[in-house]
């Protein structure tokens, strides 16, 4: 019972402290794509600990209990992802369940800035959830391609089945499934060219505009985990899962590192584009993915 | 009483139907005076209906499906052998009826408060009524009694729906006209049944149905057509799925909450009790990954709900408007589940009818709650009541947690079980829209709790409060309910898992913790405790954070004025109109090219056109429609020889 309870708060910070390093190792990245250095990798670590050092201000407690929920509900599915094939506690790695525990997140998160009562936020808010059932729909119709395929929503059989090498990897039986899948990750991260929810420039940052102190710190480590559920997810659907836990990280960081590289040198599309884009041109790979694998491909696990 | 039908069942069953029946029609008579009475009456009788409910279950066999006998037999009709009223006792009509009569009880206490001097609506009678006809259509046995409890259920609510308001009797005409349209279908298949059966058992019908395939298929699938049109026309699937969005929403508020939970359900009860059981054992013909086809239409036709019921709740501005197009969509979900005719699906339907009835049930408790206090019906106007009204916003945030279907609560484990039956069935192209809809469901939910219980608060309501004890008590019963069926889904589904060996259904495996899938399980209880320990990771860090300090919220962005010289005030300063404007765009042609209304309105316009030729013909309007009615009739049944 102890050893469970210490093994999920381990895996909390864990996973925390992952997506930290791959956002300051990131900044870095896209700096030298702009041709200037970027602070160092360590960045994020003190950004957070300072936001949480420094005094802020909250509007109402719903807030409080908003940012709260927005970082639980992200830590929590954390906890249902299988790292190459460690788990802090017995599960199968239920797909459908980890896509609807991130929801929680963002509901949280949403909450918590509505109540600040500023109209950007909303703004911003109403562009993520617009973006969030664009993305879904590849997303989830790159979830029935796996099932039509191999018969499972479990992430630990689903990442089995691709142990016997580099040519069982899905991103080489399935090569649309995989674009979309990329196109769909690109948009849960809210890079560009969607980042239409955050996009400073216009609506000042959106759903961060009245965060301040432990609650933007709260936002960066929600950002941190999501990170690292999102793009374990795509390294377990795609590229194999890992045999261990290093191998695992370094698939994720790659993956993080190819989204950035998009990020630096698209624009940004307006929310409805981004949402037709999403729906038919992501959507309509994965269709092509699902109706190969269903009439086509022969053989299960 | 008691010496005309022995047995614990037979009373158990005459009781509930009978009992509301009188009570009701007492009310009405007797206590017209006493409106407050009147209240105090519903909630005894539907007390009774519960205790009634609770005897049953205590000695009831639902596997069985025991048929008692009426006290009064009808005179023998000639040709058909089997003319008496009966009841039948089946599993699947007690959960709807044990479900239907938990929540009324709970919509009972509320509406004790609600219906205040200000407030009353006066239709406590016929909703006593209802419940009586609520309890017969669960327990009908022969066609008979289940159209006169139909019918009487059918007026009641057009009643109620009306309530004596000039707008509110347009939508109540217009849910009337798709009932009757539903009705007569239904009366339709009925007489092919009857006929073809030589009895008035609903049991005898369906095994008339599932006999003829192979020899006379066309007719098999006319009639489950006739049945289907009238299911669909009372449970708003498409085509007929714009009328909640009118009736749900003029009718009392108290009420909604109770067409929304309960009413709306009587579709999928009678598709799981009749037109299912045709298609099982014996089926001859074509099907799509073992599904036959007919069911399989009916699925898209599900999705295709589900999908419409979202779109159309993105752009509503009325919140009961856009929770009854929700309404709309979760029965498009539950449509999709029970036509794979599995009993992954079956178990998927009922648990989300279940949860459905709760969830919904308690938004619009706390929608009424809302409107109670403040009088307003358009989300824009409201803003911030969750500073004011704690409760209200904690019933609406927990059940619009579980509408979204977001784990822990209880929609999560339902919705995850419509997926699965779909997977079962390899229907994963049918998945798409419906994870579509799914995904939806977070944005209308999210504007609802945005606009009406969060941004700014408006001066006029700065001094509301919560609503009344015995209000605030159903939406906490209400609440609990819901995270109780979140984390232990065994208590619903081990009862549906006992009346499938009535139904002739292999069991679901699962217990109170945890469902078993096809594609994997899950332990839903774990996931809540996961969820809540990761709560209270977080929990701790914020603890942990430098303290935060309150500030006004117009204190920060605005620095603290409101220049109204600009014209900005706090309800302006509230962004609650057109709040998803990017998409209702996007979606506007699709939404233009699918409307029925257009279709209707035509339809419409050219019976318009007929009757008035035949109003010509005989000069008297009732001659004319009734000479109409009985060439239809006839020809559905000469039809159906």
């Amino acid at each position: 019972m102890i050893l469970s309870v210490v093994k999920v708060l381990g895996h909390a910070f864990f996973v925390m402290a992952v997506g930290l390093l791959f956002m300051g190792v990131g900044r870095r990245f896209s700096a030298r794509f702009h041709r200037r250095y970027g602070p160092p990798v360590w960045q994020s670590y003190i950004d957070v600990i300072k936001c949480f050092s420094r005094k802020s201000i909250s509007h109402h407690w719903i807030m409080d209990m908003g940012s709260v929920m927005g970082l639980a509900g992200l830590v929590a599915a954390s906890m249902f992802l299988p790292v190459g094939r460690y788990l802090p506690f017995q599960s199968t790695g239920p797909i459908i369940v980890i896509l609807y525990l991130m929801p929680i997140g963002y509901l949280g998160m949403a909450m918590g800035v509505s109540a600040s009562g500023n109209p950007l936020a909303s703004i911003g808010i109403g562009r993520a959830l617009t973006l969030m059932l664009g993305y879904e729909v590849p997303f989830a119709t790159i979830v029935l391609c796996m099932i039509a395929a191999f018969n499972s929503t479990s992430l630990v059989s689903l990442g089995q089945a691709q142990q016997a090498g580099f040519l069982s990897w899905n991103i080489i039986t399935m090569p649309f499934g995989f674009v979309a899948g990329i196109i769909a990750l690109q948009a849960m991260l809210a890079e560009k060219p969607f980042d239409t929810m955050i996009a400073p420039s216009e609506i000042a940052s959106g759903p961060m505009v009245e965060l301040s102190g432990k609650f933007l710190g709260l936002a960066f480590l929600q950002h941190s985990v999501g990170i690292f559920v999102e793009t374990g997810l795509i390294v377990t659907l795609f590229l194999g899962g890992g045999p261990g836990v290093g191998f695992f990280i370094l698939k994720q960081f790659l993956v993080y590192m190819l989204s950035l590289a998009i990020n630096a040198i698209f624009a940004r599309y307006r929310v409805e584009q981004a949402t037709k884009f999403l729906w038919f041109t992501a959507g309509g790979l994965a269709f092509i993915q699902l109706v190969i694998n269903m009439y086509l491909r022969s053989g299960t696990i | 009483m008691m010496k005309l039908c022995p047995g614990i069942l037979n009373t158990g069953m005459f009781g509930a139907v009978v009992f509301p029946y009188a009570v009701g029609i007492f009310s009405l008579i007797i206590l017209k005076r006493w409106k407050r009475l009147q209240w105090a009456f519903f909630f005894l009788s539907t007390l009774f209906q519960l205790f009634a409910a609770y005897s049953l279950f205590r000695s009831g066999n639902f596997g069985s499906g025991i048929s008692q006998k009426f006290p009064f037999a009808l005179s023998p009709i000639p040709g058909l052998g089997q003319s008496a009223l009966f009841f039948q006792f089946t599993g699947l009509g007690f959960i709807f009826f044990a479900g239907s009569t938990i929540v009324t009880l709970i919509i009972s206490i509320f509406s004790l408060a609600f219906n205040d001097r200000d407030h009353a609506t006066g239709v406590a009678p016929l909703w006593t009524i209802l419940m009586g006809a609520n309890a017969g259509i669960f327990f009908a046995g022969d066609w008979l009694s289940f159209l006169i409890s139909w019918e009487v259920m059918g007026w009641t609510s057009f009643l109620i729906i009306a309530h004596g308001r000039e707008d509110s009797r347009k939508a109540a005409l217009y849910y009337y006209i798709l009932s009757l349209i539903g009705s007569s279908a239904m009366l339709a298949g009925i007489f092919i049944g009857v006929s073809g059966s030589g009895s008035m058992a609903i049991a005898d019908s369906v095994r008339y149905f599932s006999g003829l395939w192979g020899t006379r298929n066309s007719l098999v699938v006319l009639s489950t057509l006739f049945f289907t049109v009238a299911f669909f026309a009372k449970s708003a699937v498409f085509p007929f799925y714009m009328w909640p969005s009118l009736a749900h929403a003029e009718a009392p508020d108290d009420f909604s909450s109770f067409l929304s939970g309960v009413m709306i359900k009587y579709g999928v009860f009678g598709l799981i009790a009749v037109v299912l059981p045709i298609y099982r054992a014996g089926y001859v013909g074509p099907a799509v990954h073992g599904v036959p086809l007919y069911l399989a239409v009916l699925g898209w036709f599900g999705v295709i709900t589900a999908v419409l019921g979202t779109l159309y709740a993105i752009k509503q501005d009325d919140m009961k408007k856009l929770m009854a197009y929700s309404t709309v969509s979760n029965i498009g979900l539950i449509i999709a589940a029970l036509s794979m005719n599995s009993s992954l699906g079956i178990a998927a339907a009922l648990f989300h009818t279940f949860n459905h009835m709760v969830f919904k049930g308690g938004i619009f408790l706390s929608l009424a709650s809302v409107k109670y206090r403040t009088g307003e019906r358009e989300m824009h106007k409201l803003g911030g009541m969750a500073y004011r009204m704690p409760l209200s916003f904690f019933t609406f945030l927990i059940c619009i947690i579980a509408a979204a279907g977001i784990p822990p609560m209880s929609g999560f484990a339902s919705k995850w079980m419509i997926y699965q039956a779909l997977f079962e069935k390899k229907m994963l192209i049918m998945a798409i829209p419906a994870f579509f809809a799914s995904t939806g469901s977070f944005l209308y939910l999210y504007r609802g709790l945005h606009t009406i219980y969060l941004g700014q608060l408006s001066n006029r309501f700065a001094k509301i409060k919560e609503a009344p004890a015995p209000m605030a008590f159903a939406m906490l019963i209400m609440m609990f309910t819901v995270m109780l069926g979140g984390f232990f889904p065994g208590l619903v589904l081990s009862p549906v898992n006992s009346i499938f060996t009535g139904m002739g259904f292999a069991h679901i495996s699962q217990d109170l913790f945890s469902i078993q899938g096809v594609t994997t399980s899950i332990r839903l209880t774990s996931i809540g405790t996961i969820f809540m320990g990761s709560f209270f990771i977080v929990g701790f860090l914020y603890l942990i954070g430098k303290k935060r300090e309150h500030v006004e919220q117009l204190d920060t962005y605005t620095s603290g004025e409101m220049p109204e010289e600009w014209g900005l005030t706090e309800e302006k300063y509230h962004y609650g109109m057109h709040f998803y404007e990017p998409l209702e765009v996007t979606i506007e042609p699709f939404l233009k090219g699918t409307s029925m209304d257009s279709l209707f309105r035509r339809i419409g316009y050219e019976t318009g056109k007929l009757s008035g030729t035949v109003k010509r013909w005989f000069n008297t309007p009732q001659l004319g429609t009734l000479v109409l009615l009985i060439v239809v009739v006839l020809l559905v049944v000469v039809l159906g020889r």
